[in-house]
């Protein structure tokens, strides 16, 4: 781009052109207040607050909006601007409701940092104290009318950002109020609880329940790193205070992946479930009982080696979450077929694993479907195949890049579902074959465009109109994607993954295949080969004579209906965890174990990138990392 | 219809419909103009009822048929009958049951009904310039009557003839400029848009118009659509890359919508939009965008956004709509009547268009003239035309008799033009000069029943509440800008308060986003600079001069009252038969009502809500009445002496300010003196008001009764300066002098005999002596005096009196009754008429010589400066001139005393608290004022009383004037009856026959009975009970 110069101030300065001015000032370390502007959102040059005077424009004009050129002379701080600036300022504390003393914000305030800043000690108006309601229905945020500003950061965000377009202003001028969706309480709204705004928002008027009062971020200590929960490996920026996370940032909210979910920005902050804090076993009254480490861990460890002994390797079995960091699960790997050399060692997805393994297998096609397909491949996508996922409750940031995808770069969605269409509102052709028909509904899609000729729909369920779309879209997309989640993993059907398979042959442009796993680390679990067991370990336990059972839940929270069948028949249950979940109730042996923020953990995203995810804070006392205790286990296995 | 496939076709099928067109006017044609306000005014009723008749009389020479509005909207429904050979007659106000007359004489007896026809010759017709409603007169709805009248002449003549260079420097060449407010060249705007980068740009046309009293664009949109389809259709061509147009038309305009609907489905009928236009492969087509009733959406960028199916919020420029606009889009936006302007300019050439307007401001605007005017609705002027001669010419003035005070221009986006400014020319640049903008062209016009503080209070509420709210300034500002006016007119304001709205407007104005913002704050700053006094008053003395800001008062009537009398008060008891009580509620305030009550300019009547159901109530007389009570049924009010002080107070002069200043201190206990030159008390009640508007004897009994207060008034005793009370032992001193030196017209003659001062003149008679006039009496001036002079010589045996005025009628100073009664008594008044030489023989006056005059522009307080007709002289033989031409005090030798004077030689003091330079004295009435009224005077003895108290009592000097009475007196609070709401006109009061009253001094007024009193007191609707509650 080419290089202009300006007259900032009388000095000059350099720039590019195409960007604003203020791109420019702050780009030139040249300060100019703002509070409307947001890096990374649509600038609407609506508070006023960084209004600059350029010669020959009759008006002040803010500098976030206006296209720099060569030559032009800016005074970004003469005696007029700061006194409009001031009034400005004045205007905005008296318009609605600000106590600084009250406010969540106190502190950590844009609002009143420029207010320090331009020594408003005291308004020259009137305050107009108007009667603004509280929203609080939302689980995680708040929305304070009292202390918004109508800068609509939280609503450039929300659309521009995260997509959905949950937020707008509603009523006019005076009246105007940050609405969602057509007036709704933010709680039964679209909202998506992904905390983008309350992250936006410059002064308290949204605010995070779980963050409220509990500190202000220029008192915290920062740790970035990542979110291992749902696999996408968002980046965060924690912010720390005497040792607890009190809040959870994108560390740029401004980058196309800077985005975050209620569970990675609000999971951190509260605890939902009752730790497990110490070791118990269960004593001679059967009553789950503390004990020390040493204890838990040389009971387990001397179970263990007597059912070995007594029963041989095949009467124990290891089941891990895919939660686990990938530190554990090598230590839980080696522990299993190492010390004990049970060959029963699986995940609790495992069943998934071996019908996407299989289904891939079948594929007839040269495409290399196992190579990881990175998440921002949505982006580029001009058209999205969805099949069988609720993005937006399993993974939110993949369902924000679906919908940005779709809104902002014109790509077309397709949805396959049997029951249910969530992102009804972006989807171009929704496919509901009849249950069971998924399979066969996709190949006949892949044959159709293969042959460039629609087939008959037939028993399939699909519509033949809905059909001819479909083929019409994927056939002229350039660049297509595939990405399927639970609905379809949980099916755990081989065909449908064939069938995919052959979708993404028939597509031009080799489309990738993203599956949104259930866990955050299976990625890793199943490239370490945990689940390469032929047979389905949880479903099988009974009839291959299994007697113990090593179950490393992590931070996962399982409760005892997902594993029901488990228990019966055993002799001894050993539950490695971090919550005291039915399911931990009725172990023989409850190893405690840290949550992630708890540990420095090696993890692997969707498309199997490691990443290694840093302490936040320290782990109950006495608890240590699932590895160490583990390998602790190993050592002491006879 | 077939589509015009080429531009031969298209002349082949205009010489068709032009010739059966001509068909057509071999009839006589009755034309029902039917806009939108003479469709709610009944138009489509009238001309059911024409074709009703016309079908039944079997009319065949009668076409009856549909019109566009001629703008005149207050007389509604408007048909004009046009005969082949006598031409066209306009008939107004007329409504459905008129048409049968009018179809009965005019039609078939071929006589004109002179009653409702209205005057083509009049100002309000003659003085406008019809161009872009030129076709009021064709049915809007007929492609056929637009094309046989040249439409789409123009159209195919850009298409055929010209590049689309030419059509743009055309444009150029005419001076056309933005009609929607700013004024912007529009073959500059049209330029840049031809020169930005894109194969796909658009044209749009504004019609939005959203200002409150403006309806100008709906008009043209009604009446001429096509003039807006072909105009769109050339700009597209001048554009290039142009093949969609939108008009945005407001949703609150249905018929426009429907009409220029109808405009653009005929012209794709005609292939005159479309594809291959006229067969010369053009291509444009047109569709209406309805806008969804936000003010807002009239800003450029936020129309564009809303016809993009968004909130209509305007963003921040640059970019501009002409590189960034629809759709992201190179785009030209106009308002309707630039577009509608267009079509003429390039059939008629730049030099038809521009041979009007001024050197800046080209062609001609179309106005709204709405508000307190007496023809409101749509004209047409060329710009440059001076406001004064719209509003006072066009617009016929302002209606019952109110004072002009100043034009909103612009709508909520412009300013407040006031009275001195009448001159101004309506062009883009000395509109802006003034503070105000042009706009699209509405003049909400102001009488001094506005206030305006309180219209800008209004303004700003409709700005509030159509920002869109996304800038801080705008959204936050206006709300703040208001709630600071709105303190203001509660009487709660500060003057820094001032100050903060213009930092405030200032800012609002310079950083807000679009033109809402930037613009909100005129109407505040204009009436800040304009009428600065307005706020003061508001803010330092709690009255709103234009009695309307509620929260100031309990009724309008008490509040217009320079003393603040409790007329409501009295009315009631009067209405309670209570009269003693009403007597003595008045005396609380006005120790002279039965002067008062005889010789009062009544400005309470003036703001009167009875007045907006017929008449005021008659105040004036009812405070006559229950002064005349006490009078007949020797009763006095005096009240107690509040303590007696030792405090010594002189009062210079014992005219009405001296004397109620002394009736005040007096009560207060101060011993005060009064010291009077003539030998009688009252001043000019005494000796300049007649006997016959007010008994000597009556007059005595008041100033009886204030020096049984203890106020020593002693008469002959004349002080000339302030120096020698203050020695002997007075602590304080009122100088009320009056103005009792009259002017000289400054003409050969005036010192021949015969020539009197028309004050001395009153004032001879006044004390008794006898004065001859001669037969024959000329008067010269307008004023009181003129006509107290003329009647007083009728009285005194004149044969004949002339009043000579040089100026109009309705600029008279004098109160209108009075100037009434004069002409019943057979005074003949002169106007526009100056005396320019006296005429002597033998030293005695012979005759005057005078010049006709001629109104031209207008002065300062509004009204039109004479000028002399040269070779108009004439003589008037006449043996006595009476000189009544202005009045000053005489207070030369008040100088020495270190008291200024101004060049009128009237005293300067604070206006407040009527201080002078000199501490202890005090200066009010007539003496500081210049000549004025009783009533003023009054309250300037009562205000400089109040300072005495105050300066004697070592108090800070207020500007509030006490206002308490010195008892209470119960009032009844009854609300008037359904029956008194009823319409009922103000009691007549009798009068002695004129004939009979010339003939003697006596009282010529007679009072109310005491039955009709109650009558009339009954008529009031109790303001004071409303406000209470």
């Amino acid at each position: 781009m080419k290089e202009i110069t300006l007259t900032i101030n009388g000095k000059q300065v350099k720039g590019r052109e195409g960007d604003t001015v203020l791109e420019i000032c702050q780009a030139n370390n040249i300060y100019v207040p703002t509070l409307c502007h947001s890096k990374g959102l649509t600038d609407v040059g609506a508070c006023r607050m960084c209004v600059v005077e350029i010669e020959r424009e009759r008006r002040p004009v803010p500098a976030c909006t206006y296209p720099a050129r060569d030559g032009l002379v800016v005074q970004t701080h003469t005696e007029k601007l700061e006194k409009y600036r001031r009034l400005i300022l004045e205007l905005m504390f008296t318009e609605r409701n600000h106590l600084c003393a009250q406010c969540v914000a106190s502190g950590d305030c844009e609002l009143q940092s420029l207010a320090y800043e331009y020594q408003m000690d005291n308004a020259r108006y009137p305050y107009s104290w108007p009667a603004l309601p509280l929203d609080s229905v939302n689980d995680y945020l708040v929305i304070d009318h009292n202390r918004c500003i109508l800068c609509g950061r939280c609503i450039r965000t929300c659309d521009e950002i995260v997509g959905v377009h949950t937020l707008d202003f509603g009523h006019r001028g005076w009246k105007d109020m940050v609405v969602a969706d057509l007036n709704q309480p933010l709680g039964t709204s679209s909202c998506i609880s992904c905390g983008a705004c309350f992250q936006a928002c410059p002064t308290g008027a949204i605010f995070s329940k779980r963050s409220a009062y509990k500190g202000k971020r220029p008192d915290c200590q920062e740790i970035t790193t990542f979110c291992p929960i749902c696999g996408i490996g968002c980046a965060i920026k924690a912010f720390v205070k005497n040792d607890k996370v009190i809040r959870i940032d994108s560390p740029d909210p401004s980058r196309h992946d800077g985005l975050l979910c209620y569970m990675g920005r609000f999971g951190p902050l509260s605890q939902e479930h009752p730790r497990v804090k110490t070791p118990m076993i269960r004593n001679t009254q059967g009553k789950l009982q503390r004990c020390s480490m040493n204890e838990a861990i040389d009971m387990t460890a001397r179970k263990l080696s007597q059912l070995k002994a007594q029963n041989g390797s095949s009467s124990i079995a290891g089941v891990a979450s895919g939660q686990a960091s990938s530190q554990s699960l090598k230590a839980f790997k080696e522990l299993i077929t190492g010390s004990l050399g049970s060959k029963f060692l699986d995940t609790l997805d495992g069943d998934q694993y071996r019908a996407v393994v299989k289904g891939i297998g079948a594929f007839q096609g040269k495409a290399d479907l196992r190579a990881g397909t990175p998440l921002e491949s949505i982006f580029d996508a001009d058209c999205i195949f969805l099949a069988g996922a609720d993005p937006f409750k399993s993974h939110p940031v993949a369902g924000s890049y679906i919908v940005r995808a779709v809104r902002q770069n014109k790509a077309k969605l397709i949805t396959l579902d049997s029951t249910q269409n969530v992102l009804s509102d972006y989807t171009s052709v929704w496919l509901q074959p009849g249950k069971g028909k998924e399979a066969s509904a996709v190949n006949n899609l892949a044959r159709s465009i293969n042959d460039k000729q629609v087939k008959e729909a037939g028993e399939t369920g699909i519509s033949q109109k809905k059909l001819t779309e479909a083929v019409k879209i994927l056939g002229e997309a350039k660049r297509s994607i595939i990405v399927y989640g639970e609905g379809v993993l949980q099916r755990k059907s081989a065909d449908l993954i064939t069938a995919l398979c052959n979708l993404a042959a028939a597509c031009g442009g080799k489309p990738g295949i993203l599956s949104l796993r259930a866990n955050g680390n299976s990625r890793a679990a199943w490239d370490m080969g945990i689940a390469n067991n032929s047979l389905s370990v949880t479903n099988s336990l009974t009839q291959v004579g299994v007697k113990g059972l090593y179950l490393l839940l992590a931070d996962d929270y399982i409760d005892a209906k997902e594993l029901s069948a488990l228990p019966e028949g055993l002799d001894f249950l050993i539950v490695q965890t971090s919550y005291l979940s039915p399911l931990a109730q009725k172990a023989n042996v409850v190893l405690p174990s840290p949550t992630w923020t708890e540990i420095s953990g090696e993890y692997s995203t969707l498309d199997g990138t490691p990443i290694l995810v840093s302490r936040l804070v320290q782990p109950p006392e006495g608890v240590r990392t699932d590895w160490e205790t583990i390998n602790e286990i190993a050592k002491r296995i006879k | 219809m077939r589509r015009l496939a080429s531009v031969e076709e298209f002349n082949k099928f205009r010489d068709q419909i032009s010739k059966k067109l001509s068909q057509r006017e071999k009839k006589t044609q009755v034309k029902v103009h039917l806009g939108t306000c003479g469709i709610s005014s009944g138009a489509n009723k009238a001309l059911a009822a024409f074709q009703r008749e016309v079908e039944r009389r079997k009319l065949a020479d009668v076409a009856v048929l549909k019109a566009a509005c001629i703008g005149l909207c207050d007389r509604e429904p408007v048909v004009t009958i046009v005969h082949p050979t006598k031409g066209k007659t306009i008939y107004y106000d007329l409504s459905e049951d008129k048409v049968p007359k009018v179809v009965e004489r005019h039609l078939i007896e071929g006589k004109i009904v002179d009653e409702w026809k209205l005057n083509l010759n009049d100002p309000s017709i003659k003085l406008q310039e019809i161009r872009v409603m030129h076709n009021q007169d064709l049915d809007p709805m007929s492609i056929e009557e637009y094309i046989a009248r040249d439409g789409y002449q123009a159209l195919a003549k850009s298409l055929i003839q010209m590049k689309p260079d030419d059509v743009i420097a055309e444009i150029g060449r005419a001076g056309l400029r933005g009609r929607g407010g700013a004024g912007f060249p529009t073959a500059t705007k049209w330029t840049f848009v031809r020169n930005a980068q894109g194969d796909e740009k658009y044209v749009v046309c504004n019609g939005d118009e959203g200002d409150p009293g403006a309806y100008m664009n709906r008009a043209v949109l009604e009446g001429n659509p096509h003039s807006i389809v072909e105009g769109m259709a050339i700009g597209a061509y001048a554009i290039g890359n142009v093949r969609q147009g939108y008009a945005y038309v407001r949703a609150e305009y249905p018929l426009a919508i429907e009409t220029l609907s109808h405009a653009i489905n005929r012209a794709r009928e005609y292939g005159l939009l479309g594809k291959n236009i006229l067969g010369t492969g053009f291509e444009f087509d047109l569709d209406i965008f309805p806008g969804a009733g936000a003010f807002v959406c009239g800003e450029e960028t936020a129309l564009l956004i809303s016809i993009e199916g968004k909130r209509g919020n305007p963003r921040q420029r640059p970019p501009f709509p002409a590189n960034k606009g629809l759709f992201d889009k190179p785009t030209t936006l106009n308002n309707v009547e630039t577009w509608s302007n267009v079509p003429q300019i390039i059939w008629k050439g730049a030099e038809w268009f521009s041979n009007v307007g001024t050197a800046a401001s080209k062609g001609t605007k179309t106005l709204c003239l709405v508000g307190k005017v007496n023809n409101t609705g749509l004209v047409e002027v060329p710009l440059g035309t001076s406001l004064g001669k719209i509003v006072f010419d066009i617009g016929g003035g302002i209606p019952n008799g109110k004072k002009y005070k100043a034009v909103q221009i612009g709508g909520p986006s412009g300013g407040v033009i006031p009275i001195e400014h009448l001159n101004t020319p309506v062009d883009y640049e000395a509109v802006t000069a003034l503070g105000a903008i042009m706009g699209s062209g509405g003049l909400v016009v102001m009488d001094e029943d506005s206030c305006m503080v309180d219209v800008a209070k209004f303004f700003l509420q409709f700005t509030r509440d159509e920002s869109c709210g996304k800038c801080t300034p705008c959204r936050a500002g206006i709300p703040k800008m208001l709630e600071l006016l709105t303190k203001i007119t509660n009487g709660e304001g500060t003057m820094e308060d001032l100050g903060t709205l213009e930092e405030l407007g200032e800012m609002v104005g310079s950083a807000s986003i679009c033109g809402l913002g930037q613009t909100a704050p005129n109407p505040v700053l204009t009436t800040l600079r304009h009428f600065r006094e307005e706020y003061e008053a508001h803010i330092i003395d709690k009255k709103c001069p234009a009695v309307v800001c509620q929260p100031l008062f309990k009724a309008p009537c008490q509040h217009a009252c320079p003393v603040g009398l409790d007329v409501p008060g009295y009315v009631a008891l009067i209405k309670a038969g209570e009269f003693e009580k009403a007597y003595n509620l008045i005396m609380q305030r006005l120790p002279l009502p039965l002067s008062v009550g005889r010789v009062c300019h009544h400005p309470c009547e003036g703001k009167c809500r009875r007045a907006q159901i017929e008449d005021p109530i008659a105040i004036k007389h009812l405070k006559r009445f229950a002064a005349d009570y006490a009078f007949d049924h020797g009763l006095e009010y005096i009240p107690q002496i509040k303590a007696k002080r030792k405090e010594k107070v002189v009062v210079i002069g014992a005219g009405p300010a001296g004397l109620s200043a002394a009736w005040d201190l007096a009560r207060e206990g101060f011993q005060v003196t009064v010291f009077e030159a003539l030998s009688v008390a009252g001043g000019m009640l005494a000796v300049g008001i007649p006997e016959y508007r007010l008994p000597k004897n009556i007059l005595n009994r008041e100033i009886e009764t204030i020096k049984k207060l203890g106020v020593d008034i002693r008469l002959n005793s004349t002080i000339k300066d302030v120096e020698s009370p203050l020695k002997d032992g007075y602590q304080a001193v009122f100088i009320a002098t009056g103005a009792h030196q009259g002017d000289n017209i400054g003409i050969p003659g005036e010192d021949l005999s015969g020539v009197f001062d028309a004050i001395d003149f009153l004032r001879e008679v006044n004390l008794g002596k006898d004065i001859e006039v001669g037969q024959k009496v000329a008067v010269v001036g307008g004023g009181n005096s003129a006509i107290d002079a003329a009647r007083v010589a009728l009285r005194q045996g004149a044969r004949e009196v002339h009043i000579l005025y040089r100026r109009e009628k309705r600029d008279m100073p004098a109160i209108v009754e009075e100037i009434e009664a004069a002409e019943k008594e057979g005074i003949l008044i002169h106007c526009l008429t100056a005396p320019i030489k006296i005429m002597g023989k033998n030293g005695n006056v012979k005759g005057v010589e005078c010049i006709r005059m001629e109104p031209r522009e207008f002065d300062r307080s509004g009204r039109k400066t004479p000028y002399q007709i040269k070779g108009s002289e004439y003589t008037v033989n006449v043996d006595t001139v009476i000189e009544a031409t202005g009045q000053r005090p005489d207070t030369a030798c008040l100088s020495r005393d270190g008291i200024s004077l101004t060049k009128r030689g009237t005293i300067v003091a604070d206006p407040r608290t009527l201080a002078t330079g000199r501490k202890g004295v005090f200066a009010g009435g007539d003496v500081y004022t210049g000549a004025a009224t009783v009533i003023e005077a009054i309250a300037a003895g009562q205000r400089a009383a109040c300072s005495i108290r105050r300066y004697l009592q070592g108090e800070e000097l207020t500007p509030l004037v006490e206002r308490n009475g010195y008892e209470p007196i119960d009032v009844p609070s009854v609300m008037p009856t359904e029956e008194q709401l009823e319409e009922k006109h103000r009691l007549k009061i009798g009068e002695i026959p004129a004939a009979d009253r010339i003939t003697s001094f006596k009282e010529a007024v007679l009072p109310y009975s005491a039955k009709e009193a109650i009558e009339e007191a009954s008529r009031c609707l109790r303001c004071d009970l409303e406000a209470g509650e």
